[in-house]
């Protein structure tokens, strides 16, 4: 049965990892998932700097783009952790809170639009879990993970949206969707704790002792590449590494893979239509390894 | 050295799930707020100006056009503007700026 969702790519993937929106296209693809391009989106907005200035602006802002979304009759898609968390967080508040969403829809007349509460925002995360789930991918992996020791970081702004269909005490759902690929799922001290990529244009050095504590958690747990579902933590994460190893000459060598490129990996995708090249932190030993195993 | 100290402290005197909400207000405590709020009127002139809050450059023009991926549509910020004018944000981000 072919989903149907409008697609949000957000700001930061499109200009600065297509790779991620590549390997998401192409992966949904093979699961039968049609993505609506949507005209008219603007950023989602970013969650922490426009709340912080002015709520009711981060609000309208966020209600204008899931109205593009409602004139469609399409749930919402969403790639990035960031945007999820916006709209995501805005939908459920302006459906539940009778004056926020007055309040919104007064300034959204002004350009013509109203939110009407209509339909769901969903992380390309939650869509694979739920919606397509854990057996169908399963089915569709020719080239399994076998013995690869993979850890995950969900990052801070998935769990609004986590809290609906896992546990965010103990959060599994992106563990089963790599284990479903065939690998071991590690698990490490500091898997819950921020990257705090945030803090990186306010104080680097601060902000890269947290990345430096996943990188020895990862290191003591053996984990061969972290899986992640934002492009933030990506950047904090991969990037980071490469900062602290220029730094300090400690070389901790753990690729950062979007979950959709390790999908696409076990999916029989190369690599490089994966766009894994284009990382900073090279995945070509674990690819490799991937592949022999499989030979 | 300070900020090994100030994450390890974080991290000891805190439960799991820890989140950045939770780590902005720590770190606040200990460090000034000015370059926080600098960086988010840059990001917020940005989604006025240009509708996205990153802007496209060409290195990355030619990486969609390697991973065979559509042309950005140009955001169109005239929504956000008005937007911005009724509810009277891109007031506050000139005087903030």
């Amino acid at each position: 049965m072919t989903r149907k969702y409008a697609f949000f790519p957000g700001c930061m993937i499109p200009a600065r990892f297509p790779q991620f929106e590549a390997s998401a296209l192409k992966v949904l693809k093979v699961l039968d998932i049609e993505l609506e391009k949507i005209s008219g989106w603007t950023c989602c907005p970013e969650p922490l700097s426009m709340q912080t200035l002015n709520k009711e602006m981060w609000y309208s802002v966020a209600a204008r783009n899931i109205s593009l979304a409602e004139s469609e009759g399409l749930d919402i898609l969403t790639l990035c952790n960031g945007c999820n968390d916006t709209l995501f967080e805005a939908n459920k508040s302006l459906k539940a809170d009778e004056t926020l969403r007055r309040n919104v829809n007064r300034n959204l007349r002004e350009i013509g639009r109203s939110f009407e509460g209509k339909i769901a925002v969903k992380s390309v995360l939650r869509v694979l879990y739920e919606d397509i789930g854990v057996e169908e991918i399963k089915r569709h992996v020719k080239v399994p993970l076998r013995g690869a020791k993979v850890a995950v970081h969900y990052g801070c702004h998935m769990f609004p949206e986590l809290e609906e269909f896992d546990d965010i005490k103990h959060p599994h759902s992106l563990k089963d969707l790599v284990h479903a690929l065939g690998a071991e799922v590690v698990s490490y001290p500091s898997e819950m704790v921020c990257c705090a990529a945030f803090a990186r244009p306010i104080n680097e050095d601060l902000s890269l002792e947290f990345v430096k504590k996943k990188l020895e958690d990862l290191a003591n747990a053996s984990a061969e590449c972290l899986v992640v579902m934002c492009p933030y933590c990506f950047l904090q994460l991969d990037l980071g590494q490469v900062t602290i190893s220029r730094k300090s000459s400690r070389n901790y060598n753990i690729p950062i893979v979007y979950y959709t490129q390790l999908l696409g990996l076990a999916m029989g995708f190369s690599p490089r239509e994966m766009g894994l090249h284009y990382h900073m932190t090279k995945i070509d030993n674990f690819a490799e390894r991937i592949a022999t195993a499989n030979s | 050295m300070r900020h090994k100290l100030i994450v390890n402290k974080i991290l000891r005197e805190r439960q799991l799930p820890f989140f950045a909400f939770q780590l902005q207000s720590l770190i606040f405590k200990e460090l000034t707020l000015s370059g926080f709020f600098e960086n988010c009127n840059y990001i917020v002139s940005l989604v006025l100006e240009n509708g996205s809050a990153v802007t496209l450059t060409n290195s990355m023009l030619k990486r969609r056009q390697q991973l065979g991926l559509p042309e950005i549509s140009i955001s169109d910020n005239a929504e956000i503007s008005k937007l911005a004018r009724a509810i009277g944000l891109r007031k506050t981000v000139k005087e903030e700026s």
